[in-house]
């Protein structure tokens, strides 16, 4: 041996406080180099700076807004841009700029949180139908099969109206409806990487099931993930839209993108800024979030080098 | 050669069936005994079952598969502890060398740190910059160049002999007594192969803890006759899920008596022995075995009796009635 056991052992046993500092530093620090390499994309950066933006707004926004984004002055309905209203007023007199920003939070942060959850309750039981297999597995799959069976919207409607009305009805619903997606081609994903020879060494190596799911199997089926979670952020933020048209989501009078857009319909032949303006910002951070998925697949694969974007 | 000890004996397989969900009956009476510090090469064509036998010693079949018989790790039944036990088995008591050393690694984990994992799983010692230089030192050892640098790249920055070299270091981080390497070298140059298998045994021989403690044994499944001859110190030559022949290394090369062995060794390319003779034919299909000798089909020795009744058993080393004489 270059480096004797017992001489391990005793700076281990020394030294106890400063392992897990130098356990981050020695292996290269893997967090810090897939930022690294994130910032090193180019989309990737246009993507980030983008979502972080919204975010920023979505944060710090509601505080600066010139105007109560919910306060209706009649008088003042369906005006142009101008120096009081930067870009006018919907047709109850509300400011459209201090509702877009007061909007973000919601549209943003629904989707972020029904993406999460999406992600945190599939991978769970993704990983537990896929890697345990047998009744497990079957259990899983049967009940996935049957939410599958049922509309969404019908689950949606059902949820609800137990439930009531309300953002977090709203998150609850979406959650239950696209969660069954995901739990499937997790497994999907699982099943084929758990027959893979590293992931039988590491079993040979006497790693316990759920050390060989969380070091072997989620690292890498997480370049896959970031794809399809970032795609689908853009599709929530639309069904957040779509079910707060529904009078199921976000209630009058908070502002909401997909709701907005919504009011602006009736009147989008002459005051077209009142779907534009959402639409925008919708299709604003629907974009950012795809560059920055393409992105995280990119940093996530370690074959993938700098320049190298678009040319596979 | 080391001759088996019964009583001390690291890996013990007695009558070991294994049938897989389809019917293929891949094991069909394995008898095999590995000693402390002995390399047995399991050889044989592809679809013999060797591999079957790799992944049956350290219980890792599909649980579809239908098994028989028994294996004896370092005293613990393999097939009748409890799930601690089968897991101190692997790691500690037995170690895996795979076939492809690209595939052995997670293209998304740095090379040290799967020694680093493989460590750690079977030790107290935390993960820390201590861990970290053991392993830079290990890899030193293995005469990887700039360890330093090397272990912090992914599997893919690395060529295949190294990347197989860093899979024994993984393999034989914990001192297992014994060590399943499956087709180690298939995917090596012929002048890396005996280099890398050589380099696993003298690692596996320096590595016990004292002169008290026997170094570790080693099982290598290879269908490379000439390999097996040049770094075993046994071979038990497989034959349709049966071992055909069983004895030392030199003496079943240099003097088979199985005809499927004779066969083997004649298809070998080897210096001054003419243009070798490929072994005509194919493995009988397997889903069920046929009756008698499963050779018999293939055999320029065969008798009427060989394709009847039980398969023949191995009689001082070969399970052969037609060259040891029993035939009637």
């Amino acid at each position: 041996m270059a480096v004797s056991e017992s001489a391990i052992e005793a700076t281990a046993g020394t030294a106890p406080a400063a392992a897990p500092a130098a356990a981050l530093a020695a292996p290269g620090a893997r967090r810090f180099r897939t930022l690294r390499r994130l910032l090193a994309h180019r989309s990737g950066v246009l993507g980030l700076a983008g979502l972080l933006l919204v975010a920023f707004v979505a944060l710090v926004g509601p505080h600066l807004t010139p105007y109560d984004p919910t306060e209706v002055n009649i008088l003042e309905k369906l005006q142009p841009p101008s120096a009081a209203h930067p870009l006018g007023t919907d047709y109850l007199g509300r400011d459209l700029l201090s509702r877009t920003v007061d909007g973000a939070h919601r549209s943003l942060g629904t989707a972020v949180a029904v993406v999460g959850a999406v992600l945190a309750v599939s991978i769970v039981f993704g990983c537990l139908a896929g890697f345990a297999g047998g009744a497990v597995d079957a259990t899983i799959m049967r009940v996935v099969d049957v939410k599958l069976g049922l509309p969404g919207l019908v689950l949606s409607l059902a949820l609800v109206g137990t439930l009531g009305p309300s953002l977090g009805t709203l998150i609850l619903a979406l959650t239950i409806a696209q969660a069954p997606w995901y739990i499937r081609l997790i497994r999907t994903m699982v099943l084929r990487e758990r027959e893979r020879p590293y992931v039988l060494v590491a079993r040979v190596h006497g790693a316990p099931p759920v050390a060989v799911v969380w070091r072997h199997v989620i690292p890498a089926v997480a370049g896959q993930l970031a794809v399809l979670a970032t795609l689908d952020l853009g599709s929530v933020v639309l069904a957040v839209a779509g079910l707060s048209f529904l009078g199921l989501g976000v209630q009058p009078p908070a502002a909401e993108w997909g709701a907005m857009l919504n009011d602006g319909r009736i009147t989008f032949a002459l005051h077209p800024l009142l779907m534009v303006v959402p639409g925008a910002c919708i299709f604003f951070t629907v974009l950012c979030a795809n560059l920055c998925g393409d992105a995280l697949r990119d940093v996530l694969d370690p074959t993938w080098q700098r320049g190298r974007e678009g040319r596979r | 050669m080391r001759a088996p000890a019964a009583g001390g004996a690291v890996l013990t397989v007695r009558d070991l069936h294994v049938t897989y969900a389809g019917g293929v009956q891949a094991l069909r009476g394995i008898d095999l005994q590995v000693a402390p510090g002995e390399t047995l090469a399991v050889v044989g064509e592809s679809g013999c079952g060797k591999s079957t036998l790799a992944t049956a010693v350290l219980r890792l079949l599909p649980a579809s598969a239908a098994v028989r018989g028994s294996v004896d790790l370092a005293g613990i039944d393999v097939y009748a502890c409890p799930p601690g036990a089968a897991k101190r088995i692997r790691g500690q008591i037995a170690g895996l060398v795979v076939q492809d050393p690209m595939s052995a690694f997670n293209p998304v984990m740095r090379v040290g740190e799967h020694v680093v994992e493989a460590r750690r799983l079977h030790s107290r010692q935390a993960a820390g910059q201590a861990l970290w230089d053991w392993t830079v030192g290990l890899l030193r050892e293995l005469r990887i160049p700039e360890p330093e640098r090397r272990a912090r790249q992914y599997p893919h920055e690395w060529s295949g002999g190294m990347l197989q070299r860093a899979a024994i270091a993984a393999a034989s981080v914990n001192r297992p007594r014994l060590l399943l390497a499956d087709e180690p070298t298939a995917s090596l140059d012929a002048s890396l192969a005996v280099d890398v298998v050589l380099g696993l045994r003298e690692r596996l021989h320096t590595q016990a803890r004292g002169a008290d403690e026997a170094p570790a044994a080693m099982l290598l499944i290879t269908h490379q006759l000439g390999l097996a001859a040049q770094v075993a110190d046994r071979l038990a030559v497989m034959y349709a899920g049966r071992v055909v022949e069983v004895g030392a290394a030199a003496a079943v090369i240099g003097r088979p008596r199985h005809p499927y062995t004779r066969a083997l060794v004649a298809a070998m390319p080897r210096p001054g022995a003419g243009l070798p003779e490929p072994l005509e034919g194919e493995l009988p299909p397997l889903t069920p075995a046929p009756p008698g000798c499963a050779f018999s089909a293939r055999c320029r020795l065969a008798q009427a009796a060989c394709a009847a009744g039980p398969p023949p058993p191995l009689v001082d080393g070969v399970a052969c009635p037609v060259v040891t004489g029993a035939a009637a």
